[in-house]
């Protein structure tokens, strides 16, 4: 009874809200939420029997939980997340205002809840998470982290709030310089790519260097050891084939995050089971999603920081014909966007978005041919979406966080479940 | 033959620091002049660098770019070095560019609270005055900009050249003695000014 008033307050104004703009109105209930009924978020996590489970790091948290969440339904289990893109604590909110009865609860026997890093930090000191996976460290937000090791020590506070397990990935330096702390790491286990795969890569997973003597790779308890397209192969006690929802070497990274998690947390894992349930799943959108826009295939490919960029880039397999590069508000401090070796971005019909200017500024620089620079993102999209279907492949579009939730809302693509943040 | 040097590069540049160096070069080539650039990753000396510019007549542009924490604590041991080297590029009225974290690891400064904005002002610069545009994440009590000599300390950091092409042009003119107006550099100019209406919020 304690949360109700808040709790009808949250649904007003979402219901207003979206009078006013449809497939909007999800941010502004999570923030009144959070200021009226601050204590609402670790009481309603705190009422699932299984707890909490945490994913976080700087990229592939979306898709991670995505796979994990699908392994762990699969498996039979009733379980609460979060849309991607509402990993603050607003957005977690949000999701209870779409999600709560009135008086806070969630059916559910797990929470599993993809976090942005800081705002990770901040829940696990109220409610200590069962298990807790941290992907990676790149050099990402540092507008708002100023440096990857502030990144580190801060995900470094999470896993040690865990109570059963924590899963970390055994590719990235910055995670083993983590496991050096003490004390030890409550159940702790490693995923990871073969050195035969990760050889594969041009620029590296993009986490962020540490410029010591590198340590000793751990035993991996599940590691891909192979790649051919889309399709890879995790070895854990056997091995277990996978079909990736999107090709590149990230999203197979995010499947063995998954597949470890998943065989932590669940006492009747069943791999074949897990590695069915990943295969089966969709494209979380615009991670190399193929959708559908006035008749024609557009892939859209969501970049968030130098390290998603450069992987992105160097997986652009098929030379498309037509790119709209786009970044938006959300990128505060456009200077890593001159970080990126942009080799393997043939050309930009259309460079737009908030910060056009300075993307143009960077690809001219770096000799990519430049079609048009559009400032106004909805005039952007006219224009790309105008030029005739190629001839082969079909329409790119390669943009920032906020790029992309414009572009949603303007060619229709908005899903109160997914949109909230 | 006319070069820009940066040192460590694969270590300093945590925004995009290194990219000056493809400005330098990029809008030289555009006017149909060549610039090399030499990277100097080596951590163990200063010493062949030293070297060239104590020998060498010919006028070099220094790069020394902005890193994380983890990078600055692996050119730690080299300070010294770094420091008498930025004396002897003064001495010798080569132009030096610090940027961000390394101005912050040379000179003496307190801390204060930390700012992090859109930066823009005019400084002089061996006798011409040159406006400068870049992003500021710091939490030391130094200037946005400060001039020692042939050398430019900055807290900016990042791609500084690339919105603030003046004084890239500058730095430009003194390794080659040459204009570096082109078809490109007015097109990219366009770029450059919306960058800045942008990060002004203009």
């Amino acid at each position: 009874m304690k949360y109700l008033p808040a709790i009808l307050v949250g649904r007003l104004v979402r219901f207003a809200v979206r009078l006013v703009r449809k497939g909007g109105g999800s941010a502004l209930p999570g923030l009144i939420l959070s200021k009226i009924a601050p204590g609402l978020l670790a009481s309603t996590l705190s009422r699932f029997k299984d707890g909490l489970i945490v994913v976080t790091g700087s990229a592939g948290k979306s898709t991670t939980t995505k796979m994990l969440v699908g392994i762990v339904r699969a498996h039979g289990k009733n379980v609460f997340t979060n849309p991607s893109t509402a990993n603050i604590l607003q957005g977690f909110y949000s999701s209870i205002v779409e999600q709560s009865n009135l008086f806070g609860n969630i059916p559910g026997d797990v929470a599993i809840l993809e976090m942005d890093e800081g705002h990770a930090e901040l829940l696990t000191r109220k409610i200590s998470p069962r298990q807790v996976t941290v992907l990676n460290v790149m050099e990402d937000q540092l507008d708002r982290f100023v440096d990857p090791a502030f990144v580190r020590d801060t995900l470094a506070k999470v896993a040690f709030r865990a109570r059963e397990a924590v899963i970390l990935n055994a590719d990235d330096q910055n995670m083993l310089i983590l496991n050096e702390q003490e004390p030890s790491l409550i159940g702790l286990s490693w995923f990871g790519l073969s050195g035969e795969v990760l050889k594969t890569q041009r620029h590296g997973l993009g986490t962020a260097p540490t410029f010591v003597e590198e340590i000793k790779r751990p035993t991996v308890n599940s590691e891909v050891v192979s790649v051919d397209g889309n399709r890879i192969v995790i070895r854990e006690a056997s091995q277990h084939s996978v079909e990736l929802p999107s090709r590149g070497l990230h999203f197979a990274v995010d499947a063995v995050a998954a597949f470890e998690s998943a065989r932590r947390y669940l006492s009747n894992f069943d791999p074949e089971l897990a590695a069915k349930s990943i295969s089966q799943m969709p494209p979380v959108f615009a991670r190399g999603q193929i959708a559908q826009v006035n008749g024609e295939d557009v892939e859209f490919i969501l970049v968030q920081n130098p390290g998603s960029m450069q992987l992105n880039l160097d997986n652009l397999t098929t030379k498309p014909e037509q790119i709209m590069f786009a970044i938006g508000r959300d990128v505060h401090d456009p200077s890593w966007l001159w970080t990126v070796d942009y080799s393997g971005l043939s050309h930009a019909d259309i460079v737009a978005g908030f910060n056009a200017a300075e993307a143009a500024l960077v690809l001219a620089y770096n000799d990519v041919p430049i079609g048009s620079v559009v400032y106004d993102l909805d005039d952007a999209l006219q224009a790309f979406f105008s030029m005739p279907k190629p001839k082969n492949g079909y329409k790119t579009v390669v943009f920032s966080a906020d790029a992309m939730r414009r572009m949603r809302r303007t060619l229709g693509f908005w899903s109160p479940e997914e949109d909230v943040a | 033959m006319t070069a820009v040097i940066r040192l460590f590069p694969s270590r300093l540049n945590l925004n995009g620091d290194q990219a000056n160096a493809l400005v330098l070069q990029q809008r030289a080539a555009w006017a149909g002049l060549n610039i090399d650039v030499i990277d100097h990753e080596d951590v163990s000396t200063l010493e062949p660098i030293t070297t060239r510019v104590q020998e060498g007549g010919e006028p070099l542009v220094v790069i020394l770019g902005h890193g994380s924490r983890a990078a600055m604590a692996s050119i730690a041991h080299l300070k010294s070095q770094i420091e008498n080297f930025l004396a002897l590029c003064k001495e010798k009225s080569h132009a030096v560019l610090v940027i961000g974290s390394s101005t912050e690891w040379l000179l003496e400064h307190s801390k204060t609270e930390r700012v992090s904005e859109f930066w823009s002002g005019f400084i002089r610069y061996e006798g011409s005055e040159f406006e400068v545009f870049g992003y500021l994440n710091s939490e030391a009590s130094l200037d946005a900009v400060w001039v020692d000599g042939s050398l430019l300390y900055t807290l900016l950091h990042g791609p500084v050249l690339a919105k603030s092409s003046g004084l890239a042009d500058y730095l430009i003119s003194r390794l080659t003695g040459k204009d570096t107006k082109s078809a490109k550099t007015d097109e990219i100019l366009n770029y450059e000014l919306a960058a800045i209406r942008t990060a002004r919020g203009q």
